[in-house]
């Protein structure tokens, strides 16, 4: 049995939404619900998040709390919402939950991944099911953190998460883990048992224009495509305006495929386009676009994908990972993006998850696990 | 005042905490709502920023693709007709291929008849003289049984009437004499087929040219004779004192039966515009120096300027589809220029004929030298 309560509140005055949110998750406790094991908290960035850790503490001492600062929330309490606060905590007797943290990451990521990963294993020899993951998504190669995990838990190992955010300022974003409010870290939590899920990703971007090569990278930025400054290639398109998330660039792969990284600034003395990961040299590139009807065309297939291969009879809970930038684009009809859990699910599903700068997930059960960036992943998660 | 054991003042109180508690999570609500609509206030001025610039961005970036499309759909409308052209070229050269190969694998077919042929005709052409001679000596005896038996027997008489025996005995020497004629006829025949069908020849042979030059012409005999919609057409040669060239026979051949059936082709497109024109070839053959000089001439109607700079392109042809592969004389060119060091050139005037010039010379070796 895997269950969980969600409390959602669009209070901005953190005591007054933190009070709100436990107040709403005891009110589902009934007399047969255990203890809650573990807790996922998410919220805008302009909470007192110390304050919310300390009433949470307060309330569940020794719960596995992870969490992070995010660019928009949705649950089936409040369904999506910017500035608000949710908490869900996780129950079960026979699913067991290890959180665990790493820091420092934009001084070796790969060290702070290996840090979590022994830190949430503890003394625990068995091997985990599933890994759930906030990590830092400003200031490094987060795409890093990504290979870090992989390195230690193995390249098709289950992992799942998403990148923390700070509302489009691109300054300081944060991570949660028990009382402790980080910033530069990754947090996880190992879940082991008898647990049952499936997985769906999707984007709904298209390349378009012209096709160029990166032929000059250094760090988190593309100085050149096809030997000239990369604000060329954006200038082409968008008449001098700054590059922006909702045109990224699409990186070819061997056979044709692709995945897409954003841009999220530039500097126009040297040309440079900056992104929030990494890119490899000399892959061929082309700027992508994509319309409302594509982004929520490729939600309803990240669902229908999840629903279609989820092993068990029916999930307990829905775990969602999406783009800042389809916020974003979506406008007003964000909205939608959750709205679609229950059509699939056929039946009330409890569902919680939040805008996030990078997606972290394998296309399918048994691949290889990426940091996505523009994409939707569906996590459904149960125990039959 | 006492009313139900609680006086009225008491109620009061009672009603003012009620009034004051739902009061109090009014203003508790209000406040939460004042919060939220404030928040959202925020919000909503840098999101309709960031439409604004999603707005501008959209604009620029559609306007740009359209541009672009535009550009990509003049340049495949170009490709487009540029791939229709090809495709036109690539049927044509398809058929004139198919039908260049099917002449190649009838010159061999042409090459492996007459092969088959000669021997039975030689046996016939060299009976017929043993025939001849046999037939006479039975002439001679005939005649003198009738001189010696003379009344014959009835029955002789008889059959000598029904045999009509004085007839047969005129007509053997022509019937003979014919069968000559057939046998040397189909002989020739066969030595031009031969002698024009040397096309695999690998390396150079010194030949008289003037065997090549007769054999063509013999090939081509039916279409250089008249027929009742045109006259014959008249074939002048003037034939120098030509040595032994060394050359691919097979190919010159070939070079001479793309000239010649060229020739015959102008007059006779001629004599249907002009029926009064004179329709000649004039074949002449000189030496000159190291090389010789053949120069085939026709008084046909002349080829414009425009299609001799055109001539020996590979598939350029002014027949009608099916009737010429546009081949003829590129490969023409190529077997005088490359295969003989030589030069094919043309003359023609309007209204006054084409003439072809072959330049090759005698011996090859000393022309590579």
């Amino acid at each position: 049995m895997l269950k969980v309560t969600i409390g959602h509140s669009n209070d901005p005055d953190s005591e007054s939404a933190i009070s709100e949110v436990i107040e709403q998750c005891l009110a589902q406790f009934d007399s047969d619900t255990p203890a809650p094991i573990a807790a996922l908290l998410l919220t805008a960035i302009d909470f007192d998040h110390q304050l919310i850790l300390d009433r949470i503490h307060a309330k569940f001492p020794n719960i596995a709390l992870i969490g992070g600062t995010t660019d928009g929330e949705m649950s089936s309490k409040l369904q999506f919402s910017q500035d608000s606060l949710v908490l869900t905590l996780f129950y079960s007797d026979d699913i067991q939950i290890q959180a665990g943290v790493g820091r420092n990451l934009s001084h070796d990521p790969i060290a702070g991944a290996a840090e979590a990963v022994k830190h949430g294993k503890g003394q625990n020899t068995e091997t985990p099911k599933l890994c759930l993951t906030i990590a830092e998504g400003i200031g490094y190669d987060s795409n890093a953190v990504v290979e870090g995990l992989k390195e230690v838990l193995g390249d098709r190992f289950p992992i799942f998460g998403g990148a923390t955010a700070d509302q489009q300022r691109f300054k300081t974003s944060y991570q949660f883990f028990g009382r402790e409010v980080l910033t530069d870290a990754v947090t996880l939590l190992f879940l082991y048992g008898d647990l049952q899920f499936s997985c769906g990703i999707a984007h709904g971007w298209k390349p378009v224009g012209k096709i160029g090569t990166l032929t000059e990278v250094a760090s988190n930025s593309v100085v050149k495509i096809d030997g000239q400054s990369a604000t060329d290639l954006y200038d082409y398109y968008l008449q001098g305006l700054e590059p922006s998330p909702e045109y990224p660039l699409a990186i070819f792969e061997e056979g044709g495929e692709f995945y897409l990284r954003l841009p999220v600034g530039s500097n126009r003395e040297t040309g440079e386009i900056n992104f929030l990961t990494n890119l490899p040299i000399n892959t061929q590139v082309q700027v992508a676009f994509a319309t409302r009807e594509d982004v929520l065309a490729a939600t309803q297939d990240s669902f229908k994908i999840a629903f279609d291969r989820y092993p068990g009879a029916h999930p307990d809970v829905a775990l969602l990972f999406s783009c800042f930038i389809r916020r974003q684009l979506l406008g007003t009809r964000t909205q939608e993006e959750c709205q679609w859990v229950n059509k699939f699910s056929r039946q009330e599903l409890p569902f919680v998850g939040f805008y996030t700068y990078g997606e972290i997930g394998p296309m399918e059960i048994g691949g290889k696990v990426r940091l996505h960036q523009e994409t939707f992943i569906t996590l459904l998660l149960g125990t039959c | 005042m006492n009313t139900l054991g609680m006086n009225i003042l008491d109620m009061d109180i009672l009603d003012m905490d009620i009034t004051n508690t739902s009061l109090l999570q009014r203003i508790k609500d209000l406040e939460k709502e004042n919060r939220i609509l404030h928040k959202q206030l925020q919000r909503s001025h840098s999101d309709r920023v960031q439409v604004e610039n999603k707005y501008a961005r959209d604009g620029y970036l559609l306007q740009q693709i359209i541009r672009d499309l535009e550009g990509s759909k003049s340049v495949l409308e170009q490709r487009g007709v540029a791939l229709e052209l090809a495709s036109h070229d690539i049927q044509t050269i398809q058929s004139k291929l198919i039908e260049s190969e099917k002449m190649s694998a009838l010159g061999v077919l042409v090459a492996e008849v007459a092969h088959e042929i000669n021997n039975p005709v030689g046996f016939i052409y060299g009976n017929i003289e043993y025939l001849e001679r046999y037939i006479n000596k039975i002439i001679e005896l005939v005649h003198l049984y009738k001189d010696q038996y003379n009344p014959p027997l009835l029955i002789i008489q008889d059959k000598i009437e029904s045999i009509e025996l004085d007839f047969l005995l005129r007509d053997i020497p022509k019937v003979l004499q014919s069968m000559w004629i057939g046998a040397e006829r189909i002989l020739e025949i066969v030595k031009s087929l031969r002698n024009f069908s040397r096309l695999d020849e690998s390396e150079y042979r010194a030949v008289d040219l003037h065997e090549g030059l007769d054999s063509t012409l013999m090939i081509l005999h039916s279409k250089l004779e008249g027929d009742p919609t045109r006259p014959q057409i008249e074939v002048i040669k003037n034939y120098g004192m030509l040595p032994a060239v060394e050359c691919y026979s097979g190919k010159l051949n070939q070079v001479f039966m793309n000239i010649l059936g060229n020739a015959i082709d102008a007059l006779v497109e001629q004599y249907d515009l002009i029926p009064d024109r004179p329709s000649r070839i004039t074949i002449e053959t000189k030496p000159q120096g190291e090389n010789v000089h053949i120069t085939i001439s026709d008084s046909g109607g002349g080829i414009p300027e425009a299609v001799q700079s055109r001539l020996f392109d590979p598939f350029f042809t002014t027949k009608p589809v099916g009737k010429g592969t546009g081949l003829g004389l590129s490969i023409s060119y190529q077997i005088i220029a490359e295969n003989h060091n030589g030069k094919l050139s043309c003359h023609s005037t309007i209204g006054h004929g084409t003439t072809f010039t072959i330049v090759i010379p005698i011996s090859q070796a000393d022309a590579l030298s």
